[in-house]
Protein backbone atom coordinates (compact mmCIF):
# COMPACT_ATOMS: atom_id res chain seq x y z
CA UNK A 1 0.00 0.00 0.00
CA UNK A 2 1.18 3.35 -0.77
CA UNK A 3 0.66 5.65 1.85
CA UNK A 4 1.80 9.04 1.43
CA UNK A 5 2.59 10.12 5.00
CA UNK A 6 5.94 9.81 6.83
CA UNK A 7 6.47 7.22 9.49
CA UNK A 8 6.69 9.60 12.00
CA UNK A 9 3.02 10.96 11.28
CA UNK A 10 1.82 7.79 10.72
CA UNK A 11 3.03 7.14 14.73
CA UNK A 12 1.69 10.57 15.63
CA UNK A 13 -1.79 9.02 13.91
CA UNK A 14 -1.68 5.94 15.84
CA UNK A 15 -1.30 7.83 19.20
CA UNK A 16 -4.10 10.06 18.05
CA UNK A 17 -6.05 6.49 17.31
CA UNK A 18 -4.74 5.22 20.86
CA UNK A 19 -6.06 8.25 22.82
CA UNK A 20 -9.64 8.42 20.53
CA UNK A 21 -10.14 4.07 21.47
CA UNK A 22 -8.07 3.35 24.66
CA UNK A 23 -7.45 0.39 23.99
CA UNK A 24 -4.05 -0.78 21.61
CA UNK A 25 -5.93 -3.80 20.09
CA UNK A 26 -9.03 -1.55 19.30
CA UNK A 27 -6.60 0.77 17.94
CA UNK A 28 -4.64 -0.91 15.58
CA UNK A 29 -7.55 -2.92 14.04
CA UNK A 30 -9.05 0.91 13.44
CA UNK A 31 -6.00 2.59 12.46
CA UNK A 32 -5.34 -0.61 9.81
CA UNK A 33 -8.95 -0.16 8.41
CA UNK A 34 -8.62 4.09 8.22
CA UNK A 35 -5.26 3.63 6.38
CA UNK A 36 -6.60 0.96 3.85
CA UNK A 37 -9.84 2.93 2.99
CA UNK A 38 -7.84 6.15 2.77
CA UNK A 39 -5.26 5.49 0.60
CA UNK A 40 -6.58 5.87 -2.47
CA UNK A 41 -7.47 9.52 -1.77
CA UNK A 42 -5.05 10.66 0.17
CA UNK A 43 -2.81 10.33 -2.75
CA UNK A 44 -5.09 12.87 -4.90
CA UNK A 45 -4.41 15.26 -1.72
CA UNK A 46 -2.28 18.92 -1.96
CA UNK A 47 -0.18 18.62 0.30
CA UNK A 48 0.45 16.95 3.64
CA UNK A 49 -2.12 19.18 6.23
CA UNK A 50 -4.85 18.03 4.32
CA UNK A 51 -3.82 14.38 3.67
CA UNK A 52 -3.52 14.20 7.65
CA UNK A 53 -6.29 15.99 8.34
CA UNK A 54 -8.54 13.75 6.09
CA UNK A 55 -7.20 10.25 7.79
CA UNK A 56 -7.95 12.47 11.40
CA UNK A 57 -11.13 12.31 10.44
CA UNK A 58 -11.43 8.83 9.44
CA UNK A 59 -9.97 7.36 12.38
CA UNK A 60 -12.23 9.44 14.09
CA UNK A 61 -15.48 8.58 12.75
CA UNK A 62 -14.06 5.15 13.09
CA UNK A 63 -12.87 5.11 16.17
CA UNK A 64 -16.21 6.35 17.83
CA UNK A 65 -17.68 2.57 16.37
CA UNK A 66 -14.41 0.18 17.81
CA UNK A 67 -14.79 -2.57 20.11
CA UNK A 68 -12.67 -2.29 23.22
CA UNK A 69 -10.85 -5.72 23.12
CA UNK A 70 -10.69 -5.94 27.36
CA UNK A 71 -6.84 -5.68 27.35
CA UNK A 72 -5.29 -3.24 29.96
CA UNK A 73 -4.46 -0.14 28.72
CA UNK A 74 -2.09 2.66 29.94
CA UNK A 75 -2.82 4.86 32.28
CA UNK A 76 -3.05 7.71 29.54
CA UNK A 77 -5.40 5.96 27.37
CA UNK A 78 -7.23 5.06 30.69
CA UNK A 79 -8.06 8.24 31.49
CA UNK A 80 -8.81 9.72 28.42
CA UNK A 81 -11.70 7.70 27.96
CA UNK A 82 -13.33 8.87 30.87
CA UNK A 83 -13.83 12.05 28.49
CA UNK A 84 -16.32 13.24 26.48
CA UNK A 85 -15.84 11.90 22.80
CA UNK A 86 -15.69 16.15 21.54
CA UNK A 87 -13.09 16.34 24.45
CA UNK A 88 -10.82 13.74 23.84
CA UNK A 89 -10.79 14.38 20.16
CA UNK A 90 -9.85 17.55 20.15
CA UNK A 91 -6.66 16.99 23.40
CA UNK A 92 -5.81 14.01 21.21
CA UNK A 93 -5.45 15.92 18.43
CA UNK A 94 -3.73 18.85 20.10
CA UNK A 95 -1.17 16.23 21.69
CA UNK A 96 -0.52 14.25 18.32
CA UNK A 97 1.31 17.38 17.09
CA UNK A 98 0.05 16.81 13.47
CA UNK A 99 -1.86 20.10 12.89
CA UNK A 100 -1.72 23.73 13.82
CA UNK A 101 -4.46 24.73 16.34
CA UNK A 102 -6.47 26.45 13.54
CA UNK A 103 -6.39 23.38 10.99
CA UNK A 104 -6.81 21.10 13.80
CA UNK A 105 -10.20 23.16 14.48
CA UNK A 106 -11.16 22.82 10.69
CA UNK A 107 -10.84 18.97 11.40
CA UNK A 108 -12.49 19.24 14.55
CA UNK A 109 -15.47 21.73 12.47
CA UNK A 110 -15.13 24.12 15.98
CA UNK A 111 -13.88 27.85 15.92
CA UNK A 112 -10.84 28.55 17.23
CA UNK A 113 -12.54 30.00 20.23
CA UNK A 114 -14.65 26.96 20.83
CA UNK A 115 -11.84 24.31 20.60
CA UNK A 116 -9.73 26.55 22.83
CA UNK A 117 -13.23 26.12 25.69
CA UNK A 118 -12.70 21.96 24.67
CA UNK A 119 -9.42 21.90 25.36
CA UNK A 120 -10.01 23.57 28.94
CA UNK A 121 -12.92 21.46 29.76
CA UNK A 122 -10.50 17.99 28.69
CA UNK A 123 -7.24 19.05 30.45
CA UNK A 124 -9.55 19.24 33.34
CA UNK A 125 -11.53 16.49 33.45
CA UNK A 126 -8.37 14.77 32.23
CA UNK A 127 -6.43 15.47 35.32
CA UNK A 128 -9.03 14.94 37.20
CA UNK A 129 -9.59 10.96 35.97
CA UNK A 130 -5.46 10.74 36.56
CA UNK A 131 -6.07 11.15 40.01
CA UNK A 132 -8.32 8.68 39.89
CA UNK A 133 -6.30 6.39 38.17
CA UNK A 134 -3.93 7.33 41.40
CA UNK A 135 -1.45 9.26 39.18
CA UNK A 136 0.25 11.74 41.92
CA UNK A 137 -1.13 15.58 41.32
CA UNK A 138 0.97 18.15 39.81
CA UNK A 139 1.54 19.63 42.83
CA UNK A 140 3.06 16.81 44.42
CA UNK A 141 5.37 16.10 41.60
CA UNK A 142 6.71 19.21 41.00
CA UNK B 1 -7.19 41.11 24.13
CA UNK B 2 -9.66 40.51 26.31
CA UNK B 3 -8.06 38.56 29.52
CA UNK B 4 -10.66 36.03 28.98
CA UNK B 5 -10.20 35.67 25.22
CA UNK B 6 -6.62 35.17 26.09
CA UNK B 7 -6.91 32.43 28.75
CA UNK B 8 -8.93 30.47 26.19
CA UNK B 9 -6.89 30.98 23.22
CA UNK B 10 -3.62 29.83 25.84
CA UNK B 11 -5.80 26.27 25.80
CA UNK B 12 -4.81 25.92 21.80
CA UNK B 13 -1.16 25.95 22.44
CA UNK B 14 1.18 23.58 23.90
CA UNK B 15 4.74 23.22 24.23
CA UNK B 16 6.80 22.25 21.27
CA UNK B 17 4.03 21.69 19.49
CA UNK B 18 2.70 23.60 16.26
CA UNK B 19 -0.33 25.63 18.26
CA UNK B 20 1.69 28.82 18.46
CA UNK B 21 1.85 29.12 14.48
CA UNK B 22 -1.40 30.93 14.51
CA UNK B 23 -1.08 34.74 15.26
CA UNK B 24 -3.94 35.07 17.85
CA UNK B 25 -2.40 32.38 19.80
CA UNK B 26 1.11 33.53 19.74
CA UNK B 27 -0.23 36.99 20.63
CA UNK B 28 -2.12 35.25 23.74
CA UNK B 29 1.05 33.32 24.75
CA UNK B 30 2.72 37.19 24.58
CA UNK B 31 -0.34 38.32 26.70
CA UNK B 32 0.14 35.86 29.46
CA UNK B 33 3.78 36.39 29.93
CA UNK B 34 2.85 40.34 31.34
CA UNK B 35 -0.12 39.54 33.28
CA UNK B 36 0.89 37.55 36.58
CA UNK B 37 -2.52 35.21 36.79
CA UNK B 38 -2.39 34.28 33.01
CA UNK B 39 1.08 33.07 33.87
CA UNK B 40 0.65 31.26 36.93
CA UNK B 41 -2.03 29.29 35.12
CA UNK B 42 -0.42 28.70 31.83
CA UNK B 43 3.30 27.53 33.72
CA UNK B 44 0.59 25.35 35.13
CA UNK B 45 -1.37 24.31 31.96
CA UNK B 46 2.35 23.64 30.03
CA UNK B 47 3.51 21.44 33.12
CA UNK B 48 0.58 19.34 32.98
CA UNK B 49 1.02 19.44 29.19
CA UNK B 50 4.53 18.21 29.32
CA UNK B 51 3.67 15.74 32.00
CA UNK B 52 0.74 14.10 29.56
CA UNK B 53 3.04 14.21 26.31
CA UNK B 54 5.65 12.33 28.15
CA UNK B 55 3.64 9.61 28.95
CA UNK B 56 1.75 9.60 25.28
CA UNK B 57 5.18 9.75 23.66
CA UNK B 58 6.14 6.38 24.91
CA UNK B 59 3.32 4.80 22.42
CA UNK B 60 5.08 3.57 19.28
CA UNK B 61 3.60 2.13 15.61
CA UNK B 62 3.50 -1.53 16.23
CA UNK B 63 6.37 -2.39 14.03
CA UNK B 64 4.11 -5.50 12.51
CA UNK B 65 1.21 -2.83 11.84
CA UNK B 66 3.36 -0.97 9.99
CA UNK B 67 4.94 -3.42 8.07
CA UNK B 68 1.32 -4.85 7.36
CA UNK B 69 0.08 -1.64 6.24
CA UNK B 70 3.35 -0.88 3.86
CA UNK B 71 2.51 -4.65 2.47
CA UNK B 72 -0.97 -3.87 1.93
CA UNK B 73 -1.77 -7.13 3.86
CA UNK B 74 -5.33 -6.69 4.56
CA UNK B 75 -7.16 -8.44 7.31
CA UNK B 76 -10.95 -7.88 5.72
CA UNK B 77 -11.67 -12.16 5.64
CA UNK B 78 -12.26 -11.83 9.58
CA UNK B 79 -15.47 -12.92 10.56
CA UNK B 80 -18.26 -9.66 10.25
CA UNK B 81 -19.13 -9.55 13.88
CA UNK B 82 -19.99 -7.03 16.68
CA UNK B 83 -17.08 -4.01 15.57
CA UNK B 84 -16.61 -6.10 12.57
CA UNK B 85 -19.92 -5.61 11.22
CA UNK B 86 -19.89 -1.79 11.54
CA UNK B 87 -17.06 -2.25 9.35
CA UNK B 88 -19.14 -3.96 6.30
CA UNK B 89 -19.36 -1.90 3.08
CA UNK B 90 -23.05 -1.86 3.22
CA UNK B 91 -22.75 -0.06 7.41
CA UNK B 92 -19.99 1.90 6.32
CA UNK B 93 -22.13 3.43 3.09
CA UNK B 94 -24.88 3.55 5.03
CA UNK B 95 -22.58 5.54 8.10
CA UNK B 96 -21.42 7.65 5.20
CA UNK B 97 -24.60 8.50 4.21
CA UNK B 98 -25.90 9.56 7.36
CA UNK B 99 -22.92 11.55 8.33
CA UNK B 100 -23.29 12.87 4.94
CA UNK B 101 -26.76 14.13 5.93
CA UNK B 102 -25.79 15.69 8.83
CA UNK B 103 -22.80 17.44 7.42
CA UNK B 104 -24.74 18.89 4.48
CA UNK B 105 -26.32 21.43 6.66
CA UNK B 106 -23.39 23.10 7.07
CA UNK B 107 -21.82 22.17 3.82
CA UNK B 108 -24.77 24.39 2.12
CA UNK B 109 -24.38 27.60 4.80
CA UNK B 110 -20.89 27.49 3.79
CA UNK B 111 -21.97 27.24 -0.08
CA UNK B 112 -24.90 29.91 0.21
CA UNK B 113 -21.81 32.35 1.32
CA UNK B 114 -19.88 31.37 -1.70
CA UNK B 115 -22.83 31.73 -4.02
CA UNK B 116 -22.72 33.51 -7.44
CA UNK B 117 -24.53 33.51 -10.55
CA UNK B 118 -24.34 30.17 -12.51
CA UNK B 119 -22.72 28.55 -9.90
CA UNK B 120 -24.53 25.76 -9.95
CA UNK B 121 -23.60 25.60 -13.68
CA UNK B 122 -19.82 25.74 -12.57
CA UNK B 123 -20.72 23.10 -9.63
CA UNK B 124 -21.18 20.35 -12.40
CA UNK B 125 -18.41 21.55 -14.34
CA UNK B 126 -15.87 20.46 -11.26
CA UNK B 127 -17.88 17.43 -10.93
CA UNK B 128 -16.79 16.14 -14.13
CA UNK B 129 -13.39 15.73 -12.59
CA UNK B 130 -14.59 12.50 -11.20
CA UNK B 131 -15.76 10.65 -14.06
CA UNK B 132 -12.66 11.39 -15.64
CA UNK B 133 -10.03 8.60 -16.46
CA UNK B 134 -7.60 10.40 -17.79
CA UNK B 135 -7.95 8.71 -21.14
CA UNK B 136 -10.57 11.43 -22.53
CA UNK B 137 -7.07 13.75 -22.84
CA UNK B 138 -5.51 14.29 -25.69
CA UNK B 139 -1.64 14.32 -24.04
CA UNK B 140 0.03 17.57 -24.63
CA UNK B 141 3.67 18.49 -23.13
CA UNK B 142 3.76 22.49 -23.15
CA UNK B 143 3.14 25.27 -20.89
CA UNK B 144 -0.55 25.59 -19.84
CA UNK B 145 -0.43 28.77 -21.33
CA UNK B 146 0.59 27.98 -24.79
CA UNK B 147 -2.57 26.21 -25.58
CA UNK B 148 -4.19 28.98 -26.86
CA UNK B 149 -3.54 28.24 -30.57
CA UNK B 150 -4.25 24.85 -30.32
CA UNK B 151 -7.41 25.29 -28.65
CA UNK B 152 -8.27 27.65 -31.62
CA UNK B 153 -6.83 25.56 -34.38
CA UNK B 154 -8.32 21.97 -32.97
CA UNK B 155 -11.62 22.99 -32.09
CA UNK B 156 -12.05 26.69 -33.12
CA UNK B 157 -12.36 27.70 -29.06
CA UNK B 158 -11.60 31.54 -28.43
CA UNK B 159 -12.19 31.96 -25.17
CA UNK B 160 -9.08 30.14 -23.51
CA UNK B 161 -8.17 32.26 -20.93
CA UNK B 162 -5.69 31.39 -18.00
CA UNK B 163 -4.10 34.40 -15.36
CA UNK B 164 -0.57 34.79 -15.95
CA UNK B 165 0.39 33.12 -12.87
CA UNK B 166 -1.07 29.74 -13.90
CA UNK B 167 0.22 30.04 -17.68
CA UNK B 168 3.80 28.56 -17.19
CA UNK B 169 2.25 25.25 -15.50
CA UNK B 170 3.42 22.46 -17.80
CA UNK B 171 0.27 20.55 -18.94
CA UNK B 172 -0.08 16.45 -19.46
CA UNK B 173 -2.98 16.32 -21.36
CA UNK B 174 -5.78 18.77 -23.00
CA UNK B 175 -9.17 18.36 -24.38
CA UNK B 176 -12.62 20.55 -24.98
CA UNK B 177 -15.86 19.26 -23.93
CA UNK B 178 -19.58 20.35 -24.45
CA UNK B 179 -21.50 20.57 -20.88
CA UNK B 180 -25.21 21.34 -22.06
CA UNK B 181 -23.93 21.92 -25.73
CA UNK B 182 -21.60 24.74 -24.72
CA UNK B 183 -17.96 24.72 -24.76
CA UNK B 184 -15.36 23.96 -22.10
CA UNK B 185 -11.23 23.93 -22.31
CA UNK B 186 -10.23 21.42 -19.64
CA UNK B 187 -5.93 20.80 -19.17
CA UNK B 188 -4.66 18.64 -17.19
CA UNK B 189 -1.75 19.83 -14.84
CA UNK B 190 0.52 17.03 -13.12
CA UNK B 191 1.81 19.67 -10.68
CA UNK B 192 -0.34 18.94 -7.26
CA UNK B 193 -3.05 17.26 -9.55
CA UNK B 194 -4.41 20.41 -10.57
CA UNK B 195 -7.22 20.95 -13.25
CA UNK B 196 -8.03 23.74 -14.94
CA UNK B 197 -11.19 24.63 -17.18
CA UNK B 198 -11.64 27.46 -19.46
CA UNK B 199 -15.15 28.62 -20.70
CA UNK B 200 -17.16 31.43 -22.00
CA UNK B 201 -18.95 32.95 -18.37
CA UNK B 202 -22.42 34.11 -20.74
CA UNK B 203 -22.20 30.40 -21.32
CA UNK B 204 -22.75 29.40 -17.90
CA UNK B 205 -24.45 32.20 -16.26
CA UNK B 206 -21.54 33.07 -14.47
CA UNK B 207 -21.06 36.72 -13.54
CA UNK B 208 -18.37 37.77 -11.02
CA UNK B 209 -16.03 40.95 -10.78
CA UNK B 210 -13.68 41.20 -12.90
CA UNK B 211 -10.33 39.16 -11.96
CA UNK B 212 -11.73 38.54 -8.14
CA UNK B 213 -11.13 34.60 -7.05
CA UNK B 214 -14.01 32.93 -5.64
CA UNK B 215 -13.45 29.24 -3.98
CA UNK B 216 -15.54 27.46 -3.01
CA UNK B 217 -15.62 23.06 -2.91
CA UNK B 218 -17.90 20.19 -4.41
CA UNK B 219 -17.08 17.10 -2.34
CA UNK B 220 -13.01 16.23 -1.91
CA UNK B 221 -12.96 18.76 -4.82
CA UNK B 222 -11.92 23.08 -4.27
CA UNK B 223 -12.39 25.24 -6.88
CA UNK B 224 -11.36 28.67 -7.34
CA UNK B 225 -12.73 30.83 -10.33
CA UNK B 226 -12.32 34.14 -11.61
CA UNK B 227 -13.69 36.25 -14.58
CA UNK B 228 -11.95 37.98 -16.82
CA UNK B 229 -13.64 40.41 -19.20
CA UNK B 230 -15.76 37.70 -20.98
CA UNK B 231 -13.72 33.94 -19.94
CA UNK B 232 -13.96 32.50 -16.94
CA UNK B 233 -10.87 30.31 -15.39
CA UNK B 234 -11.35 28.15 -12.87
CA UNK B 235 -8.64 25.75 -11.38
CA UNK B 236 -9.74 22.44 -9.23
CA UNK B 237 -7.63 20.01 -6.83
CA UNK B 238 -8.68 17.29 -4.45
CA UNK B 239 -8.10 19.14 -1.07
CA UNK B 240 -9.53 21.99 1.42
CA UNK B 241 -10.59 26.00 1.19
CA UNK B 242 -7.22 26.58 2.76
CA UNK B 243 -4.96 24.62 0.50
CA UNK B 244 -6.29 26.36 -2.47
CA UNK B 245 -6.04 29.83 -0.36
CA UNK B 246 -2.53 29.01 -0.25
CA UNK B 247 -1.92 28.58 -3.58
CA UNK B 248 -3.12 31.86 -4.84
CA UNK B 249 -1.55 33.59 -2.07
CA UNK B 250 1.59 32.33 -3.64
CA UNK B 251 0.49 33.63 -7.11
Amino acid sequence: MDLPITTEDLTRLYRFTLLLTGDEVAAQQVFHDACLESAPRLAGYRNEDDRIACLMGILRQKARTATPSGCEPRAIARAFVTLPEEDRAALAGLYSGLLSARALADVLKMSLDQMGRTLKSARQRLERAMLELGEPSLEQTL
Amino acid sequence: MKGADTGILLQCHCPGLPGTEDPRIGKAVKAAEKDQQLQAEFARQRALDERHLAAIEQVMLPQALLAQLLAGHATRNRKPTGKAFFLQPVVVVILIAAGTLVGWGGVSLWNRLHAFPGKDNVLRIVEVNDDMTGMEMEPKKEAAGALNDWFFDKYGFEDYYLPAAFQKYQAAGARLFKQDELPVAQVAIPDHNMVFFSFKAADFGVTLPNDEWHIFTDGDWVAAIQQHDEECFMVTFRGSSGAMQDLLKAK
